[in-house]
């Protein structure tokens, strides 16, 4: 047994003296292989951190609800009728349907006989009649607006308009109707004139401006400037819940018109307002069968992506009227083709 | 959260500056990069948590202060030794959007470049694993931010708290490479997000 015992050290002592197990420890004790070695372990750890945390995509749940209004024919013959907001409201309801909404659709075109279709009191009952079950809500309008001179203050125009403030649909009024339905994801999508007012940047500040001349968007170095103000307004926000608040998107801003086709004039007709064009080509397939606004590729086109999508084509379009979202944390789905 | 940030400052503030004051002071100016892959939660109080995927690149100029002088990694290893840092932060963030929440929404993507003042603890401990000198490194920041809502013309800024921890091999003369495990909490709008991550860097020390 010891003369095993002593054999046994004799082989490990010759295996240590071994040459090229001392090569091999010299070696790991040579500088550029630790810091090949420590190398090697942080680019683990990095590659790790990847995966540490994958990302969960839920699957949504909860009714979706839209009412979606286009008014191309005005009562008072005193208002310029428009030619293609039952157009923008009929393909943006096509689009929510199809991806899973509930559409209450609210037309004025002038071939209605009775013309007593999309007015004031019937925008209300249906805002007010919107499902208590509803977990996303969206209003979608094209029609005239009316404004141009508070960066506050602007009205929707509903059919019935006579020429009194009153019979208009104002911010402080449609933010009432709001508060009372009780869906948690709100979106208000306006292509009318001056829809700017109704979008809030709350804690953020807009680069671009209400009144958009093509070129007076405000640079970084401009927008660092209101550092201050900005982390003033950061604070403001921090207890004012604001992201319960709807998500606005306007066509416009506050002291602009948005534009449709004259088709009088206008050689290459989208057949829609400018602005919903774009919109409705957001959510279009590409040949690869991809949602055109889709930036992220997720399947999932959100209101920041069809707002980034429309503003970027009517920027390079080289209208003088831009989209403006809304400020605060949070984003929503539009159209949903994940199960598609 | 103000108030602590401030009095948890002003305490490392006044160690710092009496340690700087003291004769036996040996100070040693240090400019350290690094970047990560970053993980970011965010929440509100009527939102679920939801996670964003992006990066994080900063860079930190300090002065450590010694209380004795360090022996240079070129003649061996030296003792142990504690010091006080005081520097600059500045580092540039982009995270993406968050993953969607069952109720159909998420948290938008935010790129903010933030700086602020730096201050931290550690300890050189020569001959642990290798002869040259490692250090370990316990740095705060309180960290003002301009951000940007990605894809839109929104501007913001936040402030955030910054907390990391380090650990740096040397393994050449001034040179180190390390890895820390730095985590800040921003106050943005009236949600929070938590910013975390491995970090990589590489640093020199003068």
């Amino acid at each position: 047994m010891r003369s095993e015992i002593k054999t046994m050290e004799q082989r490990l002592h010759k295996h240590m003296k071994a040459p090229g197990s001392l090569r091999a420890s010299s070696r790991l004790r040579s500088p550029a292989w630790r810091v090949a070695l420590l190398s090697a372990a942080i680019l683990a750890l990095l590659l790790a951190g990847c995966e540490l945390f994958p990302s969960n995509a839920s699957v949504f749940s909860g009714k979706k609800y839209a009412i979606v209004i286009g008014i191309n024919d005005y009562i008072d013959p005193g208002i310029n009728d428009l030619n293609y907001c039952v157009a923008d409201a009929n393909s943006i309801a096509t689009m929510l349907t199809a991806a899973g909404w509930e559409v209450q659709l609210i037309t004025a075109e002038s071939s209605k006989s009775t013309k007593q279709y999309a007015t004031k009191s019937e925008i209300e009952n249906a805002l007010a009649n919107v499902p208590g079950d509803a977990a996303s809500f969206l209003l979608y309008y094209s029609g005239h607006g009316s404004g141009g001179h508070d960066p506050d203050r602007a009205y929707l125009v509903p059919s019935d308009y006579n020429g009194y403030a009153t019979t208009m649909i104002s911010t402080d009024e449609l933010a009432s109707m709001f508060a009372v339905i009780s869906a948690k994801n709100k979106t208000i999508i306006l292509d009318s004139c001056y829809s700017g007012a109704f979008v809030d940047s709350r804690e953020s500040l807009d680069a671009v401006p209400g009144f958009y001349t093509g070129s007076n968007i405000a640079s970084y170095f401009e927008m660092f400037r209101k550092f201050g103000n900005l982390l003033a307004r950061n604070e403001q926000y921090s207890s004012a819940n604001s992201s319960a608040l709807p998500l606005v998107i306007s066509a416009a801003g506050w002291a602009e018109e948005s534009l449709e086709p004259d088709p009088a004039t206008t050689s290459n007709n989208v057949g829609h307002g400018y602005f919903t064009y774009y919109l409705l080509e957001a959510a279009s397939k590409d040949a690869n069968s991809r949602m055109k606004g889709d930036a992220d590729g997720d399947n999932v086109l959100s209101c920041l992506e069809a707002y980034s999508y429309a503003k970027t084509a009517l920027e390079s379009s080289g209208y003088d009227f831009l989209p403006h979202i809304s400020g605060g944390l949070r984003d929503f789905a539009l159209i949903d083709n994940r199960g598609n | 959260m103000g108030k602590t940030r401030n009095t948890a400052l002003a305490g490392l503030l006044l160690v710092l500056f009496s340690v700087a004051v003291s004769e036996k002071t040996y100070a040693s100016p240090q400019i350290d990069a690094g970047a990560m892959y970053a993980s970011a939660w965010t929440w509100t109080s009527n939102s679920s948590m939801a996670r964003h995927s992006g990066f994080e690149a900063s860079i930190n100029m300090r002065w450590l202060f010694f209380g004795k002088p360090v022996k240079n990694s070129s003649s061996g290893p030296g003792q142990s030794s504690l010091f006080f840092s005081a520097g600059i932060l500045l580092q540039f963030l982009d995270m993406g959007a968050s993953n969607w929440l069952a109720d159909g929404s998420r948290y938008r993507a935010w790129n903010a470049l933030g700086m602020g003042p730096e201050a931290g603890i550690g300890m050189v401990l020569p001959g642990i694993l290798q002869e040259r000198r490692q250090t370990f490194f316990l740095a705060i920041a309180p960290i003002a931010n301009f951000s940007k809502y990605t894809s839109t013309t929104l501007y913001n800024a936040y402030w955030s708290g910054f907390l990391r921890l380090s650990w740096e091999a040397e393994f050449a003369n001034h040179w180190a490479v390390g890895i820390s495990l730095p985590v800040e909490i921003a106050g943005r709008s009236d949600g929070t997000s938590v910013i975390a991550g491995i970090r990589a860097g590489l640093s020199y020390a003068f």
